[in-house]
C-alpha cells in the first residue's frame, strides 16, 4: 500500500468506526511509515476528543432551557427587553462609530496642517479685526478734528 | 407522534409537541453543533437556538423534507454563523488596542514547536488537522464533518445539504484530497 491510499483510508475513519478496522494492509503500512502513523494518531485524537465531548444521554432540563429562551425572545420581539448581548452589540457599534469620527478628525487635522480652519480664513479673520480697529481710529480722529479744529 | 402531528401541534402552541420535538432530536442537534464548534457551551447554546427557531417558525415548514432534516440544516447553518461571528469578534479584539491581547493566542504555534516532546507534538498535529478541516471550502467542510464526526449517512447529508447523493460523495472525496494536500507539510 502506498501513502496516498493510506491517507485516504485514515481520513475515511469516522467517530463510531473502530481504529484498525480498515484491514491488515493499512496496519502493515502504518508500522513502517512514520508520516502516515502520525496522521493516523492525530486523526484518532481528533475523533476521540470529539467522542469524549459528545452527549449520549438526553439532558433532562434541556426543554426548560429552550422554553426560557423562547419566552425571552418573545419579550424581545414585543419590545420590552433586549438581551445583554444586544446591548453589547449596540455598545461596540457606537464605540466603533466614535472611533471613526475621532480618526476622521485626526486625519482631517493632519491634512490641514494641524488646523481644521484653513490658513486663509485665519488671515482674513485677523485682517478683518485689524480693519475694524483702523476704521475706529479714523472715526475718532475725524471727531477730534471736528470738535477741536481751530479752523472750524 | 408523527412529524406532521408535531408541526401541527407547534403551530397551535401545544407544549407537548414542543417537548416531543426536543426530547427526540436534542442529542443529534447538540452533537452536530458540537462537531462544528468543538465547544460544549457554544454547542449547548446554539442547539437551544435551533429549537427556538423551529418552534417559532413551525408554520413556515413546507413538509417536503423530514423535520429531522430541517433541524439538522438549521443546526449546521447556525453553527457556521456562530463560527463566522466569533471570528469577527476575535479579529476585533485583536485589532482593538484597548482590549486586544495576541500574546495568549496559542493557535498559531508552528508544527513541531514542541521540540521533541511527543505529547506536545501530537497535540500540534491534532490542531493542524483541525485547522485543515476548518479551512476546507464550506460545502466540503459540512459534508466531511457530518460524515466523519457525526456519522450521518450520505443520504442524510444529501438531505441536509439539499444535494444529490453523488454530489455528496464527490464533496467528501474532494475534502479528503484537499486535506491531504494541506497536511502534507505537517506529516511529511
Amino acid at each position: 500500500m502506498n501513502c496516498q491510499d493510506a491517507w485516504l483510508l485514515i481520513l475515511e475513519r469516522s467517530v463510531s468506526a473502530k481504529t484498525g478496522s480498515e484491514g491488515y494492509e493499512l496496519e502493515e503500512h502504518l508500522e513502517t511509515c512514520s508520516a502516515c502513523r502520525k496522521l493516523a494518531m492525530a486523526h484518532g485524537a481528533v475523533l476521540s476528543d470529539h467522542s469524549g465531548l459528545r452527549r449520549c444521554e438526553a439532558d433532562p432540563v434541556f426543554y426548560q432551557k429552550v422554553d426560557l429562551k423562547l419566552k425571552s425572545t418573545v419579550r424581545v420581539h414585543s419590545g420590552i427587553l433586549l438581551p445583554l448581548r444586544d446591548y453589547r452589540a449596540i455598545g461596540s457599534a457606537l464605540a466603533g462609530l466614535a472611533a471613526a469620527v475621532i480618526l476622521g478628525i485626526w486625519i482631517g487635522g493632519l491634512l490641514t496642517g494641524g488646523n481644521a480652519i484653513p490658513g486663509n480664513s485665519a488671515t482674513t479673520a485677523v485682517s478683518t479685526n485689524q480693519g475694524s480697529e483702523i476704521t475706529e481710529d479714523y472715526t475718532l480722529a475725524r471727531l477730534e478734528n471736528y470738535f477741536f479744529d481751530e479752523n472750524h | 407522534m408523527t412529524d406532521s402531528e408535531c408541526i401541527q401541534g407547534l403551530i397551535s402552541g401545544d407544549e407537548e409537541a414542543a417537548r416531543w420535538l426536543v426530547a427526540n432530536h436534542q442529542l443529534r442537534v447538540y452533537n452536530i453543533c458540537l462537531g462544528f464548534l468543538r465547544n460544549m457551551h457554544d454547542a449547548e447554546d446554539i442547539a437551544q437556538d435551533v429549537f427556538v427557531e423551529v418552534i417559532r417558525n413551525a408554520a413556515s415548514f413546507r413538509g417536503d423534507a423530514k423535520v429531522s432534516t430541517w433541524l439538522h440544516r438549521i443546526a449546521v447553518n447556525r453553527s457556521l454563523n456562530h463560527i463566522r461571528s466569533s471570528k469577527r469578534r476575535r479579529l476585533w479584539l485583536e485589532l482593538n488596542p484597548f482590549t486586544g491581547n495576541s500574546a495568549d493566542d496559542t493557535t498559531c504555534l508552528p508544527a513541531g514547536a514542541a521540540g521533541g516532546n511527543d505529547l506536545l507534538e501530537q497535540e500540534d498535529l491534532k490542531h493542524a488537522l483541525e485547522r485543515a478541516i476548518d479551512s476546507l471550502p464550506q460545502n466540503q467542510r459540512i459534508a466531511f464533518t457530518l460524515s466523519k464526526l457525526e456519522d450521518l449517512s450520505y443520504q442524510e447529508i444529501a438531505g441536509v445539504m439539499n444535494l444529490s447523493l453523488p454530489a455528496v460523495e464527490s464533496l467528501i472525496h474532494r475534502a479528503k484530497m484537499n486535506l491531504q494536500k494541506r497536511l502534507k507539510k505537517f506529516f511529511a
